[in-house]
């Protein structure tokens, strides 16, 4: 955390945060339809006050629609939405304290920065003095004091999504929604506002939902990640939780770059799978939830967690080099083990160390045995 | 004239310049528009007879009250129909811009269909609403609210009464193409904010209208104090306006310099009236991108 603002501030930003510290939220079986159209079916979320939770799925899964369903701009079809346990069903968008920071910052374009920021606590009836000194706080927390005169079209897009958090963290919302915020920064930028967000948020203690679908956005500001993919949530669990163990076939194609082969468990040693994988070699994987002997089943390991050696053992998987791609301090081999099916394999790339030739014969290890997973397929 | 406050969106760049584009148009413009006003400019400035450069037709114009007089209904007029248009105008605009689509399409048809049909035919019907026994006053009898009919049909009354419904349409369309420029997620944003609706409409909805809501009202108080027809046969011949004096001027008494000059002073106030709305819409220039 940088210290260039005065301490003052912070500490009593601090001590205003331990007042309101963060609400929970629950999403309890949240069903709904546009018009024919199911585009969510029963949701279930337990947020932790205080809490950042990302909503990740690709475009068009139904994550605005939650937040829209949260902050009550639409009333969902069956379920309940509860903030700190009380349902809010019956409130409107401005009676629920819910905060929204939307993908195009939707600043009040005729109203200066000042009075972007002042018109929720305006809005509250706050007297003329109170609203001066928040607003001035808020600026200052952003460090946007010198431009309270300026229009948001007179602000690069960093300092209007300043802006837009500090309208919606002025009137201490219950929670705060944040609909792809970053999306329409560039790149560096990007990464110097999730890391000014995040810490924002935490100071202020604020339960924070964000929508995106991004998913290294998710992996590196989030404590959850719920992962929504056709209105459905496919798990709910810690970045490396999602990363490490999948709970879907399209949460594992979904985060990450992952290897999905066709096998068949031929069975079981020492509390593992021994998996015979169709086309060739055969690997041992540590999994979890009991499988039938014979089940056939898309095994699931990441590029990384593969080891390339130079001889044949029980179990490896044999394959021969087909693509070479450096990519600086990774290098990524396709390793063909069948005429029509290859593996993507990365490996650190030491310096000096003699890289793999096309061609070359290989023999494939998991790494870590528990850090893969087996998926039974139907057929 | 110019709609100055519509916003035009953005071009991609074009094989010719936007400079070449615009002359064949500069072209029609200079010769039946530039031309001819320069023809009727010089002409306000000629004697009843003769040749020679003179300021008498402008005297006349203004040492006579009656003329006065003709001004001053004629803005009053433009400022009334606009004002109703307006009053009229923006919740129909209002309630298009939040109806759901199945909804817009009627109102699509019901707003166009006046403006299918020509001002003449809508002046008659006017005349067959407005008359001793027409639409209203039959109305009214019936409902007990007056005893004898009232005089609506040759009255300033009845002339604002129709042009309000002649120009209304163009009033709603300003505004809706106005309203429908704004983000939408304005609104959710004042409302996630804690602003209720009505903060909502008169903080963020009105004030970003303001561009639709000008240029609406240019255009109607122009059409309005330009009308022609309408005043005069819902105004009769009792009611003088001044496109009416125009015409009795230049066509029945032939007296041409003197109507170039009414018609330079009507020019004029149009002008006023456009530089001081343009100034007021300079203001929302700021916003809209
Ligand atoms: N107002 C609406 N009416 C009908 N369908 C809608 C509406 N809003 C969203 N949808 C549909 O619901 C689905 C989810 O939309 P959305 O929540 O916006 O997805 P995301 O934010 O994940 O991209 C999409 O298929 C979209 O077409
Ligand atoms: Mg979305």
């Amino acid at each position: 955390m940088n210290s260039v603002k005065p301490l003052s501030t912070v500490d009593r930003l601090q001590a205003q945060a331990a007042d309101h510290a963060g609400h929970s939220l629950k999403l309890d079986q949240i069903m709904h339809r546009f018009g024919e159209m199911v585009a969510l079916r029963d949701i279930n979320l337990d947020i932790q006050p205080g809490e950042f939770v990302s909503l990740l799925g690709p475009s068009g899964c139904g994550k605005t629609t939650v937040l829209r369903i949260i902050s009550g701009f639409i009333e969902q079809t069956a379920g309940k939405v509860l903030i700190d346990n009380q349902s809010v069903a019956g409130l409107t968008a401005s009676q629920r304290g819910v905060g929204i920071v939307f993908q195009n910052y939707a600043l009040f374009p005729h109203m200066t920065v000042w009075d972007n920021v002042a018109y929720g606590l305006r809005a509250k009836g706050l007297s003329r003095g109170r609203v001066s000194n928040k607003v001035g706080e808020m600026l200052e927390l952003v460090q946007l004091g010198h431009l309270a005169k300026r229009y948001p079209s007179e602000l690069s897009g960093g300092q209007q999504q300043r802006v837009a958090i500090s309208r919606a963290l002025a009137v201490e919302p219950k929670l705060m929604l944040l609909d792809e915020p970053f999306s329409a920064l560039d790149k560096n930028l990007r990464l110097d506002m999730q890391i000014e967000i995040r810490r924002l948020l935490d100071e202020q203690g604020v339960t924070a939902i964000l929508v995106t679908h991004d998913q290294e956005e998710a992996m590196s500001m989030s404590d959850r990640i719920a992962l929504l993919l056709d209105g459905e949530i496919h798990q709910f669990a810690s970045p490396s939780q999602v990363y490490d163990h999948p709970a879907t076939l399209f949460v594992s194609s979904f985060v990450g770059t992952c290897n999905h082969l066709s096998s068949q468990i031929v069975g079981r040693e020492s509390g593992a799978y021994v998996v015979k994988v169709h086309g060739g070699g055969q690997v041992k994987v540590a999994h979890e939830s009991s499988l039938a002997p014979n089940a056939e089943v898309l095994f699931a390991i990441r590029p990384e967690n593969l080891r390339v050696e130079t001889h044949p053992g029980p179990y490896r998987i044999p394959g021969i080099v087909e693509i070479c791609i450096p990519l600086g301090a990774t290098i990524t081999y396709e390793v063909s083990i069948a005429p029509d099916k290859a593996i993507k394999v990365t490996q650190q790339r030491i310096a000096g160390a003699r890289s793999l030739q096309k061609g070359e014969q290989v023999y494939l290890e998991p790494v870590s045995p528990s850090a893969c997973t087996l998926f039974p397929t139907s057929s | 004239m110019s709609v100055a406050n519509l916003p035009t969106p953005k071009r991609k760049k074009l094989p010719l310049t936007q400079g070449q584009l615009a002359l064949p148009l500069a072209a029609f413009l200079t010769l039946f528009y530039v031309i001819p006003m320069v023809v009727l400019l010089a002409a306000s400035f000629q004697p009843a007879r003769g040749g020679g450069f003179t300021l008498a037709q402008y005297a006349e114009f203004f040492t006579d009250s009656a003329n006065i007089r003709v001004l001053t209904l004629t803005f009053w007029l433009g400022l009334q129909v606009t004002i109703a248009c307006l009053i009229f105008g923006y919740p129909v605009a209002y309630f298009y811009h939040q109806a759901t689509a199945r909804w817009k399409t009627i109102l699509t048809f019901l707003i166009l269909l006046p403006l299918l049909t020509s001002a003449v035919v809508r002046t008659f019907g006017w005349v067959v609403i407005l008359g001793r026994q027409g639409l209203i006053n039959s109305l009214l009898v019936g409902l007990g609210m007056i005893d004898e009919p009232i005089k609506l049909l040759f009255t300033h009354l009845g002339v604002a009464m129709a042009m309000t419904q002649i120009w209304l349409p163009l009033m709603v369309l300003s505004i809706i193409a106005s309203l429908s420029q704004i983000d939408p997620r304005l609104a959710a944003a004042s409302e996630s904010l804690g602003g209720g609706k009505w903060r909502t409409f008169w903080q963020i909805t009105l004030p970003l209208s303001l561009p639709g809501i000008i240029s609406g009202c240019l255009l109607v108080f122009a059409l309005t104090v330009s009308s022609f027809v309408t005043p005069s046969i819902i105004g009769g011949g009792q009611l003088m306006y001044m496109p009416t004096l125009i015409y009795q001027q230049g066509v029945v008494l032939l007296n041409k310099p003197f109507a170039a000059a009414v018609s330079a002073v009507l020019l004029i106030m149009v002008l006023i009236v456009v530089f001081l709305l343009s100034t007021l819409g300079q203001r929302t220039r700021k916003y809209v991108q």
